[in-house]
């Protein structure tokens, strides 16, 4: 305790000299007890705490509950928002908390966690996004079928599970453009047929599959349309989920075939960079998850991995490009307050989304990696 | 807001076991995303900016330590359990990971999340 009370001192100390700027009078800096081996859960709720929207919403709840009179939620998601609510309603600025009851919670929750064992942060702060989501997403429906039950009917809003992937593989090349272009050639497609609907395949058949002469760039899906789908659940989704979209181009007919699947925190693949004396960055670990891949039979040694076409109804070499739609969130700029509570969600629900810049499937006129050879 | 999760915890088929890949990843206070908007107009990029990352301190992926280094109204502080400092942006740098496989930093960066600018 005396080892606590003088660093904590001391801490106090920095801030001071460091500038005693209104907003850091406020703030609460508080260290986390450790249960045995909880840095895991430590470093990421320290983590959560200073990301201001998951703040506000976690006092809102709180606040929420209160005005509601409801009883405190005997759940991980109110054990969090009360160990939120505890440290910053400190009457000090500096000093430990121990967040006895969130760990014990997480343990009676999850056998995973229930052990005094090192654990992944990683797995610790997915575990909690999404138990946090789903949570939400019951108390909603609770709320509205008793809503319901009072005999208002309200517009309905499915809940779906959290983090779910969706596919939808749009025949005659994602895009509307082209899919009313390859209209024309009806149902009547044979195995291996090749697209573009004005009878521009007579030369057709074999591997050399006449493209259509020139594919018309197609136009953009307006990545609000496409994300139509994903209407922010809950607030935990309106924080963090963000959509991948992969994109895989047939090389023989030309057909995009993409895949949405939704997250709540991105996993990327890191590659160590012997080139650079500097070694690799985050951005170039992006660059590379996003970039445009060759899906081709590899030979013996890579094997085979082209693509199973539905159009063609066979494998195909493909090129494959990742997309990353983040939902655009607005900074929160104003405290909560118990009556705020609801505008404040709605402030975030606005499904607004924005796409990363990484470049398209390309078509693959010219291209020299597959056997399209014009 | 993004939640980058940086796979450093790989399985290594020789070994038969998982291993931590300490190299070096750098990663900026602003990470921009240049951006396409719904209507397919430009705009332009935008920002995000770092404001807090869990790192892992220890060779292995069973065992170890982990702190998170967090900002707060442009001040960073290094949340270590109980403790907490005040630390310099500079600090930061030391915990994207070793160059060498001998290196004696096993400090990395492991989760990072980045906040988007103030934007419309």
């Amino acid at each position: 305790m005396g080892i606590a009370a003088s660093k904590s001192a001391r801490l106090e100390k920095a801030l001071v000299k460091a500038g005693d700027a209104e907003e850091l009078a406020e703030e609460h800096f508080f260290g986390l007890e450790n249960f045995g081996n909880t840095c895991y859960c430590n470093s990421v709720l320290q983590s959560l705490y200073f990301c201001e929207p998951m703040r506000e919403h976690c006092l809102a709840h709180c606040a929420a509950r209160e005005a509601e009179g409801e009883r405190a939620d005997d759940d991980l998601l109110g054990a969090l928002a009360d160990l939120f609510h505890d440290v910053s309603h400190k009457k000090k600025r500096c000093g430990v908390h121990a967040p006895r009851r969130f760990i014990g919670k997480l343990r009676s929750e999850n056998e995973l966690f229930n052990n005094h064992q090192h654990q992944d942060a990683h797995e610790f702060l997915n575990y909690l996004l999404n138990e946090a989501a789903e949570l939400l997403e019951k108390r909603a429906k609770k709320k509205k079928q008793a809503e319901e039950g009072e005999g208002e009917g309200e517009e309905g809003e499915e809940g779906g599970g959290a983090g779910s992937s969706a596919d939808h593989a749009k025949a005659g090349a994602g895009a509307s453009g082209e899919a009313a272009a390859a209209g024309g050639s009806g149902d009547g497609e044979g195995g291996g047929e090749e697209g573009g609907g004005e009878g521009g395949g007579e030369e057709g058949g074999g591997e050399e599959g006449a493209a259509p002469a020139e594919a018309p760039p197609e136009p953009e899906v307006p990545v609000a349309e496409r994300m139509k789908k994903y209407e922010a659940k809950t607030w935990v989704h309106s924080i963090f989920e963000g959509v991948t979209t992969t994109e895989t181009r047939c090389c023989n007919c030309d057909t995009v075939t993409s895949r949405d699947e939704a997250f709540l925190d991105l996993s990327i693949e890191i590659e160590q960079d012997s080139q650079s004396k500097d070694g690799t960055s985050v951005q170039a670990c992006i660059d590379a998850f996003t970039n445009e891949e060759d899906l081709k039979d590899e030979g013996k040694e890579g094997g085979d991995n082209r693509f199973f076409c539905d159009r063609c109804k066979s494998l195909q070499d493909a090129k494959k490009a990742m997309r990353i739609a983040r939902r655009a969130t607005r900074r929160a700029t104003r405290r909560y307050s118990a009556q705020f509570g609801a505008q404040f969600g709605a402030q975030f629900s606005g499904a607004l989304w924005r796409w990363s810049d990484a470049p398209r499937a390309r078509s693959c006129s010219g291209c020299p990696t597959c056997s399209r050879s014009t | 807001m993004l939640a980058l999760h940086l796979k450093r915890f790989k399985y290594v088929e020789s070994l038969g076991r998982f291993k931590k890949f300490a190299y070096r990843v750098s990663f900026p206070m602003e990470l921009s995303m240049e951006n396409v908007v719904n209507d397919g107009a430009a705009h332009a990029g935008r920002t995000y900016h770092l404001f807090a990352v869990v790192v892992h301190l220890g060779s292995g992926p069973n065992h170890g330590h982990y702190v998170s280094l967090v900002r707060s109204h442009n001040k960073w502080l290094l949340f270590d359990d109980e403790s907490v400092e005040l630390i310099k942006e500079s600090a930061i740098e030391q915990c994207f990971g070793t160059l060498e496989e001998t290196g004696r930093s096993t400090d990395t960066g492991y989760i990072l999340f980045y906040q988007s600018d103030v934007w419309d």
